[in-house]
Parts: structure tokens; sequence; C-alpha cells
């Protein structure tokens, strides 16, 4: 259709046809008076015999049949007259849809960053992901790639990926935790990402191990690390105790290839030995990357997925004892590692649940309000039907009206979700392992389409039946009773939604109301405090520390900050594992109490912790003693278990002196701790453990936990310092005032528990 | 609204013909289509007189009319309406199939005299 002509055609043709019809009856007045008619006779007769002129001149312009757009913007208009005139419930229908339509758009951010957002770079629908399998986490070690890569043919190129290496990156004396990747030389093009300053990764550098020390930084380091020095490129930095020199710097929206694990530094797998030093990645076991290629022009990912498991079969016929029964999985590299679907699967879930229960509650009410108000304007519909217009046209009208209201709800709506996507960013902001996540919820067109669908949708949903029921009624039955009547169907129908809507509240105030209730309680903090509590995590073995050496230089550290005015205690868990929650389970029995079948030991989470730990978290010791500095390598093994432990092995008696079989090691237990429900409030107290720190395993990791006097972020430089002072090589990372990384861990309950209580307010039956 | 009692719809279709047929003799404004057609049916047709808009819409939609603005005799602008080439073979057709349809009406009416 021709529109811009037509419009003006059309609006022409409306006009002519109305002088037509206006002429005829003049004509015939005038004939009529001629023949001696009075005037006022002569009117009314000629617009008798005439008929429905504005039926006549509907219908004559339907016959064209264009006047959709017309009447559509008639409606619009109309409807906007009518939202105008009832402020006060356009503002509350509005405000209702919005929440929901919000809601659910902010629920689609999250699957859409979780699951849908290709990566910023070149064609990113070309690009696969190839995971080991049947361990989809293990990924590859260097010669498997270099043998795939070798012999690919689907692929126009294969890269290789490491993208959680620990790099510690220590410039101008500052030592800090980047989230490095160790990739291959050709990590870059074969994405198609252009370097913002200097250049990538050229393919010499990747060629001889532990030769070429280049790195490139991600924008936002060179920002916040560099402070955006223009000289960047060609400096020299220690990567993990180790000088590399830094060759380019990428671009702004490029974060690496992992969804939720953003990447600051890249080095290349030539270099592998530094970036991860758990075992030796030019090894067949030590299996850290992850590969991922462009597809050749016209090849498709299932051919991929066939090349790369007829590869995986030759490397297992050639090394039969590495390789046996390993193959691969081709994905499109897009959304989380197979490994973590599931996670972010059910976090989905959950949020599209409560978001589509917000929206059908929304519905739902407006649905009931604009009944209510339609009953109101049964007369209007009652005339307007009885003087000639269709009901199809007066449904459409009415559908027009709601498909406004939520479309304001949309906009609304969508208003509201980028302002509550800012506050929600911390939602999934950092893992169990304390690292930081980073996920793009930034508006795109998926988002937007998703809106807009929905805002429709929503539309279609509360108004359909009102404006069906209300269009209904018999035309004589309204005109003669005006508004007061309401027919037993309408009262059926709104009987349903008030039934429905109840039903739908009822379970999300009840499920907000248990979400509230544990969010407080976890963010208070049951039996300990994480006020006035520094935190940050040592790394010696990332600089070649021994075990050895680490405890030397911990014990070091320790008698350092104690004396550091303005501190309290100093305490430090080992192994991994956020410092206030356990690191690891314990096989727990206790020797003659029972028959000990495998089956029948207890698995009991526990923590490997320094002394003063308890001191320092203020979690009250109800029995026996803390560890001591005597406590290590060589002397009676020890533990301290916690209430609900203690309850469940020695109903009766006092645990102390007893002795326990962990890891069928033998321990004596000195001591009884609160039930400290450091992971969540929710549940009920689990049993718990403590061995400690110079008894256990050797380690080089630490978490370090500081009591201090005043604002732990104000301690935190001095802290730092003091540590540089022992060794200013030592990676530092995770330095936070141990509130907010609490915030962060627990924001899965305060931030759902945030999302959840809103239906309560604007029940609006 | 409809004291005259009965009133009966026009077969579709018979509106245009008998405008087309009223066209043949010459351009016509709507107005005057309404009287000859008042008249000449000697009031037998009850048709509101706008409903001769739409038909005559339908049909410069078909390209059976044309229509051009001009002056009735008391000086009014109307639009005035002219038969074309295409309009007379529908015409044409149309009385046929007419004639064709009132003889099996009759028929079926009248079945004793057939």
């Amino acid at each position: 259709m021709k529109w811009p002509f037509s419009l003006g055609y059309r609006s022409r043709m409306r006009r002519e046809l109305a002088e037509e019809l206006e002429s005829h009856i003049e004509e015939k007045i005038a004939d009529l008076i001629d023949a001696g008619v009075a005037e006022r006779d002569a009117r009314q007769r000629a617009r008798r015999e005439f008929g429905n002129a504005t039926l006549f001149a509907e219908i004559g312009r339907d016959v064209w049949g264009w006047n959709w757009l017309e009447i559509l913007w008639k409606d619009i208009r109309y409807g906007l007259r009518g939202m105008r005139h009832n402020l006060g419930f356009t503002a509350v229908a509005v405000v209702t849809l919005g929440l929901g339509i919000g809601a659910t758009t902010t629920m689609f951010s999250f699957i859409d960053a979780f699951f849908l957002r290709p990566l910023p770079v070149e064609e990113p629908y070309r690009l696969v992901s190839v995971y080991g399998n049947p361990h989809p986490d293990a990924g590859f070690c260097y010669p498997e790639y270099a043998y795939i890569s070798d012999h690919t043919t689907v692929f126009t190129g294969l890269a290789a990926h490491y993208s959680t290496a620990p790099l510690n990156v220590v410039s101008d004396g500052d030592s800090r935790e980047a989230h490095g990747a160790v990739v291959s030389g050709n990590y870059f093009s074969v994405l198609g990402v252009k370097p913002l300053l200097g250049r990538f990764f050229a393919a010499e550098e990747d060629t001889v191990p532990d030769r070429d020390s280049v790195a490139v930084v991600s924008y936002g380091m060179w920002q916040r690390r560099f402070a955006g020095d223009p000289a960047i490129v060609g400096k020299t930095v220690k990567i993990n105790g180790a000088p590399f020199s830094i060759i380019g710097v990428t671009p702004e929206d490029f974060h690496g290839v992992l969804m939720g694990n953003p990447n600051d530094m890249w080095i290349p797998t030539m270099m592998l030995r530094v970036g991860w030093r758990g075992c030796d990645g030019f090894r067949f076991d030590c299996r850290r990357l992850d590969l991922i290629g462009r597809l050749a022009p016209g090849r498709q990912i299932a051919e991929a997925q066939a090349e790369m498991s007829t590869l995986a079969a030759q490397l297992a016929a050639a090394n039969p004892v590495t390789n046996r029964g390993r193959g691969a999985l081709a994905l499109a590299a897009i959304g989380p590692r197979p490994g973590d679907r599931k996670y972010y699967g059910d976090q989905s879930r959950l949020l599209a649940v409560v978001a589509g229960m917000l929206l059908l509650i929304a519905c739902a009410n407006v649905a009931g309000l604009l009944l209510a108000r339609n009953s109101a304007r049964s007369r209007e519909m009652a005339l307007r039907l009885s003087i000639g217009a269709n009901r199809i046209r007066l449904i459409r009208q009415l559908l027009t009206e709601s498909l406004l209201l939520a479309g304001f709800g949309g906009i609304f709506g969508v208003s509201l979700s980028i302002w509550a996507k800012g506050k929600l960013v911390g939602f999934y902001a950092t893992n169990s392992e304390g690292y930081p996540r980073y996920y793009d919820i930034s508006l795109d067109p998926r988002i937007l389409a998703f809106s807009i669908v929905l805002s429709l949708l929503t539309g279609l949903l509360f108004g359909m039946l009102p404006a069906i029921q209300s269009t209904r009624r018999e035309l004589t039955l309204a005109i003669k009773e005006g508004s007061l009547s309401m027919s037993s169907r309408r009262g059926l129908l709104r009987g349903g939604l008030v039934a429905g809507q109840i039903a739908l509240s009822l379970a999300l105030v009840v499920g907000s109301g248990l979400l509230m209730r544990s969010a407080d309680h976890v963010s208070r903090g049951v039996h300990f405090n994480p006020n006035h509590v520094a935190l940050l995590r040592l790394r010696p073995g990332l600089v070649r520390y021994t075990p050895a050496r680490a405890q030397v230089f911990q014990e070091e550290v320790v008698r350092r900050l104690e004396s550091l005015p303005g501190v309290q205690s100093v305490t430090f868990a080992g192994r991994t594992g956020l410092a206030w929650l356990g690191c690891c389970t314990f096989r727990v029995a206790v020797p003659g109490q029972r028959q000990n079948r495998p089956e029948d030991a207890l698995r009991v989470e526990g923590h490997t912790i320094a002394p003063r730990y308890f001191e320092t978290l203020q979690i009250p010791l109800v029995a026996g003693r803390d560890f001591t500095r005597r406590d290590r390598t060589g002397s009676q093994l020890v533990t301290i278990v916690n209430e609900t432990l203690a309850r469940r092995l020695w109903p009766q008696a006092s645990p102390i002196g007893r002795t326990l079989s962990l890891d069928d090691r033998q321990y004596e237990v000195v001591g009884v701790a609160k039930d400290a429900r450091l992971r969540n409030a929710m549940e009920a107290p689990l049993p718990f453990l403590y061995v400690a720190y110079w008894q256990d395993e050797p380690q080089t990791d630490s978490r370090m936990c500081i009591r201090v006097a005043g604002d732990p972020a104000v301690m935190l430089p001095r802290i730092r310092h003091e540590i540089a002072g022992v060794d200013a090589n030592i990676p530092i990372s995770e330095d936070l005032p141990m509130t907010r990384r609490w915030k962060e861990s627990i924001c899965r309950f305060t931030c759902r528990a945030l999302l959840l209580p809103a239906p309560r307010g604007w029940r609006s039956f | 609204m409809d004291e005259s009692g009965e009133r009966r719809d026009l077969f579709p279709g018979v509106l245009e013909m008998m405008v087309l047929q009223l066209l043949r003799r010459g351009p016509l404004h709507g107005y005057v289509i309404a009287q000859m057609m008042r008249h000449i049916s000697d009031d037998l047709l009850q048709i509101e007189e706008g409903s001769l808009y739409p038909a005559l819409q339908r049909m410069l939609k078909s390209r059976w009319v044309v229509a051009e603005w001009g002056l009735s005799t008391r000086n009014r602008r109307v639009r005035v309406y002219k038969i074309t080439s295409l309009g007379r073979k529908q015409l044409e057709r149309e009385v046929s199939s007419f004639e064709r349809m009132i003889e099996g009406i009759a028929r079926v009416m009248r079945p004793a005299e057939s």
C-alpha cells in the first residue's frame, strides 16, 4: 500500500464524501421548502429519508478498505482522551503493568545475558566452543589442542584458551590479581577482535615454551590499573613473578569468551607454566584448555561435532593410557560452559516463575479494573451499538485502549528494568569461590523486542475478556438499567480473576516472606560478626613459594600485622573457599561408636583455620580451647566441632578430649564452638568442624581475616603496605571489608527478596 | 427509528444496477439519482437515500463510474457521476443475470402458469 499517498488521498476522499452527503441533504431541504414544507419539518424529513448519514459515510469509506490505519489512529486518540479523563485509573494500571513488565524484562535480561547474547566479536554465530567430553569442565591439554588444530578442516581457525588463569600482576610496586587468560597465539584473530592500542600476539610468539613474555590487557584494566596511560604498550610488569611486556589493549566491550568470567589480561599458551601451576600444561594429564573455533564458510556445527569426535578417537587410539574414552563436545559459542548450564538454568527458571507470576497478577489486577471501568461505560457501549457501531469495531477499540495501557506500562516497565538491573548486577556478583562475575545485561534489540511483544501480549491478555464481556450485553437492558446491572457471566469472570489473583499473590507473599526472613538472618549473621573485619587473599604459591617458605612468610605476616596499631586480631583460613565458609568435607567417624561400613560414614563440612579465628570472627567458643601455635605438624592432631556436630555424636556427654576419626586419621576434640550459620540461615544448623592450619597438609594459599578497631577500608592500604614489607612480590587479592564481600555473597538471598515483596504494596482489588 | 414498518433489503448488486441504468442516459449527481429512483419507482422502493453513497463508492472503486465536481441547478457544488465503458458492460451482464433471476423466481412463485 502506498502509505503517504493514500493517507493524503484518504483524508481528501473523506472530506469529499462528507461534503457530498451534506449537499445532498441541503438540496433535498431546498426542494422540500420549495414544495411548501415548513423549514423545520423539511430538515427533519430530509434527514429521516436520508438515513444514518454517519453510518453511510463510514460504510462508504470502508468500501476502499484502507481505513484500518485511520481507525487505529482514531482509536488511539480516543483511548488517550479516555486515559486523560481517568488519570487515577490510568496511573494505577500503568504502574501495575509496569511492575509486571519491568520484572519480566529484567528477568529476561539475565536469561539473555546467560544464554542468548553472542560474544561482541566479528560474526559471533560462526564461532563454536569445543569442550572435553565426558568431562566438559576438564578441557584439553596442549598436545591435544595442537593435534586437533593441525588436523581440523571444519574450522578456518581454532584457538585454545584457559580463561580462569590466576595472574598476579605487580606493577609500580602494586601487587594485585588479574582475571587472566592463557590463550593461543591465534585467539584474537580467530575471534576477529582488533586491538584498541598496540598489537595482539604474533604467530611466532606462541611457538617456543617459556620464551615470549608478552601480555595483552583489557580496556578496563588499562583504565583502572594504569590510569589509561597512553604509553602502556611496551611497559613491563611482573606476572606471577615473571617479567612480561604489554603489547596491546583490547576494545572496551571485549571481556574474553567465557560467559560470566571477565578477563583482564591475556598471555600466550607457551607461557602456560606461568599461568597455571597446578600441573604442567604441556603434559597429557594437565587439561586446562577449552577450544573455540570459527567455522569455515558453508560448514555446520554438526560437521564440527563429527570431526571433533573423529579427532578425539584418533587421539585415544594413539594415547590409550591418557585418552581412552575421551571425546569432544562442539557447541555454539554462546552461553555458559556445559557444566554450568544447570546452575544458570535453575537461576533463570526461578526468576522466570517469579516474574511470570508477578505479571499474571498485574494482568488480573488490570483486567479487574478494566471490567469495573467498562461496566461504568456500558451505557456508552450500548448507545454506540444501537446507533450502528458493530461489535468487532467496539472490541477493537477497547483492545486498542488496553494495548495503549500496556504500551505505557511497557515503557514504564523497561525504564524500571533499566534502573533495577543496575541494582541487580550484584545478584550473581561473586561465585562461591569469591571471584567476581560479569554479565552484560545492557539493553539490546532482543530485550527490547521481548518487552514490546510482552507488552502487546499483556495488553491482549488483560484486555480481551473485559472487551468481549462489556460488548456482549443486551442493548435495551443496558440502556434501561444503566450501569447498575451486571450479568452473572461477568460476575463469574470477576470472581475467577479475584480467586486466581489471591492464589498467586499468596504464593508470592509466602515465598517472599520466607526469603525476606532468611535474608534478614543472613545479613545479620548468626553467632558471628562480619563488621570491622578486613579480608584479603595471599597467594605466595603463584610466585613459586614452596609450602615451607610460604608458612614462614605467613607467620611473619601475622606477627607484623598483630603489632600494627588498630589491629585487634589476625587469623586466616587455608585451602580454598571463602574464609567463613567451609573448604571441604571430611569423612567423620567416632571410633568404637558404630560399625563403620563406608556408607555409614558421616560427611561433615569443615574448614582449616589458624589460631584466633573464633576471636576474630566473634564466634563464641562454648567449651574447650582455641587452636594455638603449638598445634603443628608432629603434635597431637586436634579438631574443634560445632554444637550441632557435638550433639549428634555425643548426645549425652561432653565431647572435649574425645577421639574423632577424620578421613581415617585420629583427632582429639579440644573445643566446641557455637553454630555460626555462616552460609545460609535458611537451613537448620549443619554439623561443622575445624582443623588446625599448621597441622593440615602443606599449602601456599591463605585467606586472611583481620579484625580492626575502625573502618576496614581505611586500614586495608596499611595492611597491604605491611605485607609488602615482608615480600613485595606476593600476590594480594580480594582485599575488601568483610561486610562488602559478605553482602555480595548473600545477594542471592537478599536480592531475590528485594525483587519479591513488590506485589504486597499494589494489590488493587 | 423505522416507523414506515417493514423494510426489505434489495438483492445485493441491484442498487448498483439501477444506478448504472440511470447513468446510461447521462451524467447525474447523487441527489438527482435518488430523486429519479424515488419518482420512477413511484415510491415502491423504500431505500434510504443515504445508502446510495456507499454504492456509488463501490462503483467508483470498481471503475464502473467516474466522478467529477460540478454545479447543481441550485448552484451547489455536487459530484457528478458518469458511466464508463466498464460500467456499461457490467450493466449488460447484471441485467441479463437479473432477468434470469426474476424469471426463475417467477416460475417458482407461480408454478401453475409455467
